[in-house]
């Protein structure tokens, strides 16, 4: 028998999670439905008129990350209602791997998913709200991991502590809103200045400061997975 | 010349778990050689699960401390965790992978060498080597409780952990269960076993316990002890500890 170290561990835990989600859908289609119908009202709520009256930068930004953010709460809820539905938290814990190991394999797999997601959203929103996504693909895609990076990582540890607790969506919601605000800003205002409506100035302040939190946010879950989950 | 006597495999001393003002585990003292299998019993609340949770290192002691085969939890966790096996009356186990998918998946967690081959091994050993590609959630609960087994034994454990195992089991799946764990009981493997069900409990176990409010309130030896009057022991025992 040999020691199973952070990266198995980690590829372990993640291709498990990502697997079952491949297999049953369960989060991934509970996320998307609730993302399409929240952009179809928005859409409904504002016309393509108004959206080019108020500057398509002023608006999607506010809706893009929305979505993303209560999607994100569904699906990071879910990735620990599964270690519960049979205890299967209380095995992983009883291996003798590395806890932090396991947070991170979990977080991996929030992110691909919730990346994915994105993927389908962002597309969707340039046609509902009718903007030219293509012409800033990449920063887009930049903008948007650099974001959900530091997100997925307080989402999944705050998803830990809201199943340890008993308590689901709410308190993770209670939890996480208010600990990635400077996220969410930073957020709306570099996707703002991507479609054209924000000034330029400050763009590289808002990314530094981001690249900054999720450093500080992966760290900080990394350190404190065991004491969460131990009881 | 006289036989060493076998080394402890789990020691604990004045172990106790409060929970707010409720004292779950209250001092305990405990000695199980290797090889030995260990029958818990009490009623609901005794403290049996709790002691289990805190010798399977899954709750931190308030006071006092324990070894297996001689590791600290605080110390050797890692080292530790490899001698222990956990079969609870929860599966432990995900619905919606295969039983050879699960096993694998604790398997490589465990670092087993070739886990293939012995999950292939595990899944014969339950006698369910022909359903290995079948979801865990089409079993029944009793094929459930056969391949959460088979997980506990993934990584051949030194000391298996049986927390009323027998839960919710028909008397069929019981049976097969039963008979599982005493083929098991040959290796020369520890068993701490914590059933309701007193007979079984005797039939499988070496010496047996009653806890009572966290505390050990009688013990005895199985093979000593008549499995149809044991009853009246049992409720004997928690009467005195009451008084």
């Amino acid at each position: 028998m040999s020691e199973t170290g952070f990266i198995a561990t980690c590829r372990l835990v993640a291709g498990k999670d990502l697997h079952l989600e491949w297999r049953t859908w369960d989060t991934s289609t509970s996320s998307l439905v609730f993302s399409l119908v929240v952009l179809v009202i928005f859409n409904f709520a504002f016309d393509l008129a108004t959206v080019r009256e108020l500057g398509v930068g002023r608006l999607v930004p506010g809706v893009l990350w929305s979505v993303i953010a209560f999607a994100a709460v569904i699906g990071m809820t879910r990735s620990f209602q599964l270690e519960q539905r049979h205890e299967t938290l209380s095995a992983l814990l009883l291996s003798p791997c590395d806890r932090s190991a396991i947070f991170f394999g979990k977080f991996v797999a929030n992110l691909v998913k919730i990346l994915t997601l994105e993927l389908i959203l962002v597309p969707l929103t340039a046609v509902l709200f009718d903007y030219d996504l293509l012409a800033v693909l990449w920063r887009m895609a930049g903008l948007l991991l650099l974001h959900t990076i530091g997100l997925t990582a307080l989402g999944t540890l705050f998803a830990a502590i809201a199943v340890r607790v008993g308590r689901g969506e709410a308190l993770l919601a209670t939890l996480l809103f208010p600990a990635s605000t400077p996220l969410f800003i930073s957020a709306v205002k570099t996707t703002g200045v991507l479609l054209g409506t924000e000034s330029t100035t400050s763009v590289a302040d808002w990314l530094t400061l981001t690249a900054g939190f999720d450093l500080l946010y992966v760290f900080l879950a990394l350190l404190t997975f065991e004491v969460v989950v131990e009881r | 010349m006289e036989r060493e006597p076998p080394a402890n495999a789990i020691r604990a001393r004045g172990l106790t778990r409060q929970f707010a003002s409720r004292r779950a585990v209250d001092g305990i003292d405990l000695d199980v050689p290797r090889g030995q299998a260990l029958a818990l019993f009490g009623p609901n609340g005794a403290g049996k699960s709790t002691l289990i949770q805190l010798l399977t290192l899954q709750l931190r002691p308030t006071r006092g401390s324990f070894t297996i085969d001689g590791l600290e939890p605080r110390r050797d966790g890692v080292a530790l965790r490899r001698r222990l096996g956990v079969l609870s009356h929860q599966s432990f186990l995900y619905d919606d992978l295969t039983a050879a998918e699960n096993l694998e998946f604790f398997a490589r967690l465990y670092g087993v060498d070739d886990p293939r081959s012995r999950c292939r091994e595990l899944l014969d050993l339950v006698d369910l080597g022909n359903r290995g590609d079948d979801r865990v959630g089409s079993f029944s609960r009793g094929m459930q409780q056969r391949v959460a087994l088979a997980r506990a034994l993934v990584h051949d454990p030194a000391i298996l952990f049986l927390d009323e195992p027998f839960t919710g089991l028909d008397p069929d799946a019981s049976r097969k269960l039963c008979a599982t764990l005493n083929r098991l009981r040959g290796d020369a493997r520890t068993l701490l076993l914590v059933s309701h069900d007193l007979a079984q409990g005797i039939e499988l176990s070496d010496r047996w316990i009653i806890l009572r409010s966290g505390r050990i309130a009688a013990d005895g030896v199985s093979a000593e002890t008549d499995a149809a009057s044991f009853e009246s022991v049992y409720f004997d025992s928690l009467r005195r500890a009451r008084a």
